[in-house]
């Protein structure tokens, strides 16, 4: 069953569909895949609430979230979460605005990851994750505050391709298996990649770095 | 190895069983029990603070906590002060070898300016096994499985600790020795300067966790203690680069609580110095870099400042063979309750005068105060009475007339003093017998619940410390009495 929220036009004369964070939540328990465009997501979204949670071991649960997740130029106002979170399918998120912190931490992904053209105005973490997909996409994203994607295995390509980073960028202790692409993107804060693992190309070509990054311990060879 | 194997499995139940028993059954149903067993032994092994336990209330906070400098250094590092990164193997001896190898060597360092040759001397680091066995074995967990700040603190307070030349970190056998320190090597204070509300044991509330106090007290040259929460990548860290995150998903991560100490920041880092005692192989050659949010948020969970035994006023006035002049006193407080069906109107008397040799002029003022002060946060404290004087006059009060008053709705543990020439008007020759405190038996504070005292005070005939009565021995000197009345003072820019 889908659940579909779309608003009847995105135009500045239409009133904006506001849906509640726990209301999304709520369907996503109940097995309902989720797509919703041009919308406020109103309140903080727990994605660790969005689906049961099995134990892992004595210390950690982990939801299981099995549909689809598919949000397009939606405006998050409260902080979206997913910490030991298993996403059995993709995780696509495009031009999205998101107000206050995301954090995607401890979290596995089966499926596309797409992150393309959003707007992050809070601290966006991205970290201990793994990702089985062919492509895991964060171009042209704008980011004013930290961006961290430490510890996280991309079992495919990574792009970061045309996107900017305001504050803090980390790839630290990352493991990208395919090509980390991050062509004509801005680091305008401090960089971290050092332990970076990158096994196919790692492109950075015309990428603007606030000072010259430091990839040492890193096993990435850098074309610029 | 079965015995081996046996006997870790044992250890291992007895501290969770202990600290953390509603997990342990959770752990039972692993189905790979001795997969749990060499996890969670590997982990106690190698950190030792028993957080849970940690009394967070009974010790004091600093007065300084929120006095910050302005103009911070972008950078400070104090690791030179350090002696060489130690190792306190396969033992749950850290909170050993950070308060002592570690601190109180660097306290040492730098109160005597030691050279990195001196730092170097075994003859002049504290033995964390001898700390160890200072501390009572009711406080620290069977088989060197982990102890706490405050008895460990509190160890070095009344026995010092001997040096690494006397008592080498060799032959732990099972942690069970004993000794009677060395008296030439104590500390002096300690003040809780930060812990997290998140932590269980805690008072609820989170003290000092902000990045800037952290700083000033390290840009002040002054290296803190802290006990933090470990995860899993931070067992395995190998690099100078900035841990900013890190996961918990080992089964014993959740109760990994290490201590070490903060020895240094660097803004353009984002990250805070930390050393540690697992040797120069790991880390960055055995320290780490923790940013600032990370600490604040994940993995700091508590903080303490300390310093080492100060001689008193009076001692420094002996050593400089300084003339007497005028010397204040206080002697023979009384507090009681006149009528016991008006529990907040109370009376009190005191004796306050002159015993030096000169005599106090009639233009020269000085103040007597009656205060409460918390016992565990001075900052919380009040004036009760105020007496001003002019020479040697005596006015109410200062010849054994009872003054009646009426307590403020105080609750918690307070102690109260009565002090002579509180506003340090008057330059004396002793300037450490201007307190009279009194508390409860045996020196403790005295229980007040809405302004109505619990216990009854105990009198001494001379009392001019906390300790003097049997008090805590890491309780308020009357140094930070007076420096927070004076600081009042100032900020009132009147007496209270």
């Amino acid at each position: 069953m889908m659940f579909l929220l779309t608003t009847v036009a995105c135009s500045a004369q239409s009133a904006v569909t506001v849906v509640k964070a726990d209301e999304i939540t709520k369907n996503m328990a109940a097995g309902k895949a989720m797509q919703i465009k041009n919308a406020v997501i109103d309140g903080d979204l727990d994605f660790s609430k969005a689906g049961s949670a099995f134990p892992v071991n004595s210390a950690v649960s982990e939801t299981q979230i099995n549909g689809n997740v598919y949000f397009e130029k939606c405006v998050f106002n409260g902080n979206v979460k997913a910490e030991n979170v298993r996403f059995g399918s993709n995780l696509i998120f495009l031009e999205n605005e998101f107000q206050k912190e995301v954090r995607f931490q401890n979290s596995s992904v089966f499926g596309t990851v797409n992150f393309s053209k959003s707007i992050f105005k809070g601290n966006a973490t991205f970290a201990n994750m793994a990702v089985w997909a062919k492509n895991s996409y964060f171009s042209e994203v704008k980011a004013s505050s930290k961006f961290l994607f430490d510890a996280s295995d991309f079992h495919g390509n990574l792009s970061l391709m045309g996107s900017e980073f305001a504050d803090m960028f980390s790839l630290q202790e990352t493991f990208v298996q395919g090509n980390l692409q991050g062509s004509n993107a801005k680091f305008n804060g401090n960089t971290d990649f050092a332990l970076l693992n990158v096994l196919r190309r790692t492109i950075f070509k015309y990428a603007g770095f606030k000072s010259e990054p430091d990839f040492s311990e890193s096993k990435a060879k850098v074309e610029k | 190895m079965l015995k081996r194997k046996l006997l870790a499995f044992s250890l291992f139940s007895t501290l969770f069983l202990t600290s953390c028993g509603e997990h342990w059954d959770s752990l039972l149903e692993c189905d790979d029990v001795e997969c749990v067993i060499e996890e969670g032994l590997s982990i106690l092994e190698r950190t030792g603070w028993l957080a849970d336990k940690e009394d967070f209330d009974n010790i004091p906070e600093d007065i300084d906590i929120d006095t910050l400098d302005n103009g911070l250094p972008r950078a400070k590092s104090l690791e030179n002060k350090f002696p060489p990164i130690g190792d306190q193997g396969s033992y749950g001896t850290c909170v050993a070898w950070a308060t002592g190898y570690n601190l109180k060597t660097a306290l040492n360092a730098i109160d005597k300016g030691w050279s990195s040759t001196q730092l170097n001397s075994t003859a002049n680091q504290t033995s964390p096994k001898d700390l160890w066995f200072i501390i009572k074995s009711s406080d620290k967990g069977s088989n060197c499985n982990g102890t706490n700040f405050e008895p460990a603190m509190d160890a070095l307070i009344s026995k010092g600790a001997a040096s690494l030349s006397s008592v080498p970190y060799t032959n732990m056998g099972n942690c069970s020795g004993s000794s009677n320190g060395n008296s030439s090597n104590k500390l002096g204070d300690y003040r809780k300067i930060a812990s997290n509300a998140a932590l269980a044991g805690g008072s609820g509330s989170a003290v000092g966790m902000n990045v800037n106090n952290f700083k000033n007290y390290l840009a002040q040259g002054r290296p803190v203690l802290i006990g933090a929460k470990l995860g899993d990548r931070f067992m395995s860290w190998k690099d100078a680069s900035v841990i900013r995150n890190d996961t918990y998903r080992d089964p014993g991560m959740q109760h990994a609580y290490h201590a070490m100490v903060l020895v240094g920041y660097d803004d353009s880092k984002n990250a805070f110095r930390v050393r540690n005692s697992w040797g120069e192989g790991w880390g960055d050659k055995g320290s780490i870099w923790v940013e600032y949010d990370f600490f604040l948020t994940s993995f700091g969970f508590a903080a303490f400042v300390a310093e080492n035994p100060k001689s008193s006023a009076s001692a420094q006035i002996m050593e400089k063979q300084l003339p007497t002049g005028y010397d204040l006193l206080v002697a023979s407080v009384e507090d009681f309750l006149p009528d016991a069906s008006s529990p907040l109107k109370r009376a009190f008397s005191y004796k306050a005068y002159n015993s030096g040799k000169e005599t106090i002029l009639d233009n020269q003022k000085w103040t007597v105060l009656y205060m409460y002060y918390n016992a565990f946060n001075a900052k919380d404290f009040g004036v009760i009475y105020k007496d001003d004087y002019a020479g040697e006059s005596i006015l109410s009060g200062k010849d054994g007339l009872y003054i009646s008053y009426e307590m403020p709705k105080i609750t918690g543990k307070y102690y109260l003093v009565v002090y002579a020439d509180a506003y340090d008007e008057i330059q004396e020759g002793d300037e450490d017998n201007n307190f009279y405190f009194f508390g409860a038996e045996d020196g403790k504070p005295l229980e007040f619940k809405n302004g109505i005292m619990m216990d009854s005070p105990v009198f001494a005939k001379k009392a001019s410390s906390v300790q003097e009565i049997g008090g805590n021995p890491n309780a308020y000197t009357p140094e930070e009495i007076k420096k927070l009345v004076l600081r009042n003072k100032k900020k009132s820019g009147a007496a209270n």
